[in-house]
């Protein structure tokens, strides 16, 4: 709900009031991917949510609701994931230690996350194209590295 | 890695594209979340090489009879110096019905800490056996998880079920010389009066018929009391494939296997040696033998016999290997037989075997299902005609036959028979 209000309010302080409704119609959506949180579901909702940020970023929305709405949107699908994996059986004392972890890792990544965020738009960087495609180039290669790892680990 | 993964994976890469089409600063720092989410998850994911864990899988029994349900546990305790979090999934094996617990843990261990799946199923009859447990291993996002397989052994055979028969005192033409219960027709050792004949010495004083003595001066005489002795019995389950019917969850094969392990059981009670063959697609053999052990041989047998396809070689009882029961055994036969199957009584008759039919009516079986419309009940009194012609060729062999139609119980038939049989002095 937060990540809707966000991109409603960000659409409707620019005056996209299409973009508003559009806002509005994606509180039935995760409404009805909670209820049926299958397949890629969730990852569609996801999607469109970030799809709709970036567009009200170009629109001319602020851009801290649009960063915010899309990071709460990535806390609310990581929830769903985890709520559907959980089931009925989140009653055991395990099961509530491992929620609680798992909470905590979110609440850590993305605070941290949207925090760093907040404070990088307020320093006024400007990096030449060039560098800009260097820092790319070399963002790709750590994963791509990182990608690497993963899988040798999955496969061990 | 698992489809989250890749979904955000995917996410900060378009992101990434955009930000760089459009040129727009806030759109690259909304990528940021993203990767400090992917990134505290790979560096919360464990060591893979510092993990130690320890399995156990507990059940309550190694041998069920499939009514009671059977509790298995399984305990994973961390033995690593790391706290890890884990998510366990057991598979149900096919048969199996879960009635409580659940098959999947999730849970984080701190160093030391163990966590127990427990949960109990009811099974069809088989053999069930686990090697290993399978765990995954994650961060606490579940972004990373690597798939950890420890072996964890279990075994449970599920049995079938018995249907307690009374005693029956058979009379067979032969017996196995070992003390029993069934009157041998010979003289010795006994408790009914078989004779008299002359004293031999070193025959006991107490069997000395004295009045007999009196009145023949200078002779003695003894008595001879019957011998009793036990029967050798010998038991083929047909499982072909092509005998059996298979109506919703009912099998005829069950109600055969079930019938066998009744008779394997009464005869054994009395003391009887019992030996089995299993034939079908995979052939089962309990070799001759006595008491209790016999038993778990001929149950461990029937849990394990199933229907199979069978080659076209052994399509035919005839080619079940029937010198593998002593000369002059008892032969019982379950099968619900097939129109070529005749030739294998001849040649139990012309080993000198004394042999003996319980034939599953497949026709009864099927009828309930169909429908009643004229055709169908023409269709099932010609295979009635049928079946009653093939079985009165067999009983023609002086071969004892019982048309057993399933939902009627078993012993009264079978009691029935052989007090016939006995009459005719064949049992």
């Amino acid at each position: 709900m937060l990540s809707v209000l966000c991109l409603a309010a960000g659409y409707i302080i620019a005056g996209q009031w299409i973009g508003a409704c559009a806002a509005i119609l994606m509180v039935p959506a995760w409404l009805f991917v909670r209820k049926h949180p299958d397949a890629w579901l969730p990852s569609i909702c996801l999607f469109t949510s970030v799809g709709l940020a970036v567009v009200g970023r170009l629109t001319g929305s602020p851009p801290g609701l649009m960063i915010c709405s899309s990071g709460v949107a990535l806390a609310v699908w990581d929830l769903l994931f985890l709520d559907n994996t959980m089931g009925v059986n989140s009653s055991k004392e395990q099961i509530r230690q491992y929620e609680n972890k798992h909470l905590q890792a979110l609440a850590l990544a993305l605070g941290s996350g949207l925090l760093v965020t907040f404070l990088g738009r307020l320093l006024n960087l400007q990096i030449p194209f060039v560098v800009m495609m260097l820092l790319v180039a070399l963002l790709l290669f750590g994963f791509e590295r990182i990608w690497g790892t993963i899988k040798k680990q999955s496969i061990h | 890695m698992n489809d989250r993964t890749l979904t955000v994976g995917l996410m900060i890469f378009i992101l990434l594209i955009v930000a760089l089409i459009t040129r727009n600063g806030d759109i690259a720092w909304m990528i940021l979340p993203f990767l400090v989410y992917l990134g505290v998850g790979i560096l919360q994911t464990p060591n893979l090489e510092k993990l130690s864990f320890s399995v156990k899988r507990k059940l309550e029994q190694t041998r069920s009879t499939g009514i009671l349900s059977i509790v298995v546990g399984v305990s994973l305790q961390n033995k690593a110096l790391e706290t890890v979090h884990l998510a366990i999934h057991e598979a149900a094996q096919a048969g199996m019905k879960i009635i409580d617990g659940e098959l999947s843990q999730w849970a984080t261990l701190k160093p030391g800490e163990s966590t127990e799946l427990n949960y109990s199923f009811t099974a069809a009859r088989g053999d069930y056996s686990w090697e290993s447990l399978r765990f995954m291993v994650s961060d606490p996002l579940g972004l990373i998880e690597s798939e950890m397989i420890l072996p964890a052994n279990a075994t449970i055979q599920v049995r079938p079920q018995i249907k307690k028969f009374k005693a029956i005192s058979l009379r067979p033409q032969n017996t196995v010389h070992s003390p029993g219960s069934i009157p041998a027709r010979l003289g010795g050792r006994g408790t009914d009066f078989f004779g008299i004949r002359e004293y031999h010495s070193g025959d006991p004083l107490r069997t000395l018929d004295w009045r007999l003595t009196a009145r023949h001066p200078h002779k003695l005489f003894t008595k001879e009391f019957e011998q009793e002795e036990i029967a050798e019995i010998g038991l083929i389950l047909d499982a072909r494939q092509r005998t059996d019917l298979r109506i919703g969850n009912e099998s005829l094969f069950e109600h055969s296997i079930g019938a066998t392990a009744s008779l394997a059981e009464m005869f054994l009670h009395q003391g009887h040696r019992v030996s089995l063959h299993v034939f079908g697609g995979t052939m089962l053999n309990a070799f001759p033998g006595y008491g209790k052990t016999q038993l778990h041989r001929i149950m461990s047998c029937l849990s394990k016999a199933k229907i199979e396809a069978e080659s076209r070689a052994l399509g035919s009882l005839d080619f079940i290997p029937i010198r593998m029961f002593p000369n002059h055994a008892l032969i019982i036969v379950i099968s619900s037989l097939t129109s070529t199957d005749r030739s294998l009584f001849q040649r139990l008759r012309a080993y000198g075997y004394q042999a003996f039919l319980i034939s599953p009516d497949p026709i009864d079986f099927a009828s309930s299902m169909l429908s009643q419309d004229p055709t169908n009940q023409l269709a099932i009194r010609a295979a009635r005609i049928e079946r009653r012609l093939q079985l009165n060729e067999i009983a023609q062999l002086h071969i004892p036959v019982i048309d057993w139609q399933v939902r009627q119980p078993l012993f009264p038939l079978v009691r029935n028979a052989l007090t016939r049989s006995r009459g005719q002095r064949e049992f």
